[in-house]
């Protein structure tokens, strides 16, 4: 059974891939056009998801607003897991001062309230899809960084990092080429956890209006699009809504069975 | 026939009058204490003692990888002519892996799982810049070869979890072996291992130092094992070497207490 939700959840993703990739082809309609005509249609045969109100095709506007989501998802995760894998295993290596230092800074940077952060740094730059991705993994990969460092704590202990420095290795050439590919399985699953998690904060940060800027359609801002109208038109609203709950769910249903592959004492 | 005595005599490693500290809460700990040794060309030099003795730090000195709370407080180590501990850490990883290198205890650990073994021995080649890819791969089968290995191809591409511990010991001696050291550091390479697969490895390393030219400092708790593979052995306790020097003298007709004590241990048990 549980085998069963991950393969939904594995096909889920990938056909999220697939809108993403090939919008053009699977969409029904352009996103951005406006048909006066065809304002607030609900669901039919033309318009699968119904129209917004501006008359636009909500399917269309759902497939191209899977690219947002999967490219701040994938971004917004690689930059978390570059700066946590580098903080944390420079932490977790050189040990002792720079250790300090850094877990310290990592604590401070837990302090702050993340969304207001963010809300924070795209008030003062502009709300391009660019700094979304980038204020997102800036201020999530502490939790990268310290789960590396403790796996490097334990790591960097073993007789082979013993072994590669005897025969000459480098510090960066232990780090990278020993600990970092050893300490990669429990990175992974936060990355997989994560990338749901950046997808949700940027439809709350688009839901706010803040986010991705219309007329580029994200999950996110087409919810927001439906908010007035949710009484009239629950479409606007149930569609985005039910992709980004599925999306999310479908990473987070993955992340936990890569936890029980990488981290097999831990099943339950 | 003679032997040419100056082809064996030489040092080819000295340590003077060594001494290494840690720090602890309580003050520094003296944990090697003020040893001299001399290992010569193409021999098997033996240090026995009961665990905590300092043997294992003695080696790491060597190769100045002791811990960083640790620090060598006085003494000098000749290698090629100069002394080692003055040298700084750039020239020392040209040392490492190239000139001395290292077995450890335990082949499960010493082994990185996430690459395979041939990869690991072509790392350990290539670390040092003087060989190309093909070049590496060609030495580190020719290698698995040397050290006997039975299917040298299929060892080469598995993964340590794949092989038994004597194969991993022996991959790991390939490894100390790749740049042609002249000097191999073996800490208790065959405790970790079984009776039967230890006495392999113990031939194994006999056939190497008179293949390869090379000097073996050999570092053991076992009595039985330095008896067996030292002319030379050096007996350790608490950071002092108590006795040295030719081992049918030291073992045969021990003038210090604490070497009487041991041998007396290893013949109750034998």
């Amino acid at each position: 059974m549980r085998d069963k939700i991950v393969l939904a959840a594995a096909i889920f993703i990938i056909m999220i891939i697939i809108f993403a990739v090939f919008a053009p082809f699977i969409a029904t309609c352009d996103p951005s056009k406006i048909d006066a005509l065809n304002i607030l249609a609900s669901p039919t045969g033309a318009h699968i998801f119904g129209t917004d109100t501006l008359g636009r095709d909500i399917f269309s506007r759902v497939v191209y607003g899977s690219r947002i989501s999967l490219v701040i998802g994938f971004v917004a995760v690689g930059i978390s897991v570059a700066i946590g894998v580098i903080f944390g295993s420079v932490a977790g290596y050189y040990g002792r001062k720079i250790d300090y230092c850094l877990m310290r800074f990592v604590d401070m940077m837990l302090c702050f309230p993340t969304l207001f952060l963010i809300l924070a740094v795209v008030a003062v730059l502009e709300p391009s899809i660019w700094n979304i991705m980038v204020v997102i993994g800036a201020t999530s990969w502490m939790g990268v960084a310290r789960l590396v460092r403790a796996e490097i704590l334990t790591l960097k202990e073993r007789d082979y990092v013993a072994a590669a420095r005897v025969m000459g290795a480098s510090d960066v050439w232990i780090i990278l080429k020993h600990l970092v590919p050893n300490a990669i399985g429990p990175v992974i699953v936060s990355a997989t956890l994560g990338v749901g998690g950046a997808i949700l904060v940027e439809s709350s940060l688009s839901f706010l209006g803040i986010g991705v800027q219309p007329p580029t359609p994200s999950w996110g801002n087409i919810l927001m699009d439906g908010r007035s109208t949710i009484g009239v038109a629950w479409w606007l609203t149930v569609y985005p809504g039910i992709f980004i709950t599925l999306t999310v769910l479908s990473y987070n249903i993955l992340g936990e069975r890569l936890r029980d592959y990488f981290e097999p004492r831990l099943k339950r | 026939m003679m032997a040419n005595p100056f082809c064996v005599d030489i040092n080819i490693l000295e340590v003077r009058d060594l001494s290494v500290s840690f720090s602890a809460s309580a003050g520094p700990v003296k944990v090697v204490d003020d040893i001299s040794f001399d290992i010569k060309k193409n021999e098997i030099f033996g240090i026995v003692g009961e665990s905590g003795s300092g043997k294992t730090v003695t080696a790491l000195s060597i190769l100045k990888l002791i811990d960083p709370s640790g620090r060598i407080t006085a003494g000098k180590v000749i290698f090629g002519g100069m002394d080692i501990l003055k040298i700084d850490e750039e020239r020392m990883r040209q040392i490492r892996g190239a000139r001395i290198s290292m077995v450890f205890q335990e082949p499960s650990t010493s082994l990185d799982p996430v690459f395979t073994a041939g990869y690991q021995i072509e790392e350990a080649a290539l670390a040092h810049g003087k060989m190309t890819t093909s070049a590496a791969k060609d030495a580190a089968i020719e290698l698995l070869k040397t050290v006997h290995i039975k299917d040298p191809m299929k060892v080469y591409s598995s993964y340590p979890h794949q092989l038994s511990g004597g194969t991993k010991q022996r991959v790991s001696i390939a490894m100390a072996l790749v740049n042609s050291p002249e000097l191999v550091i073996m800490d208790e390479p065959t405790t970790a291992l079984d009776v039967t697969i230890q006495s392999g490895i113990l031939d194994l390393i006999s056939e190497i130092v008179t293949v390869k030219k090379i000097s073996v400092l050999f570092i053991s708790h076992d009595l039985g094992v330095i008896n067996r593979m030292c002319r030379r052995v050096a007996i350790m306790r608490r950071g002092k070497i108590v006795e040295s020097g030719d081992k049918d003298a030291v073992l045969k007709n021990p003038s210090n207490s604490y070497t009487a004590s041991l041998l007396a241990s290893a013949r109750a048990l034998s």
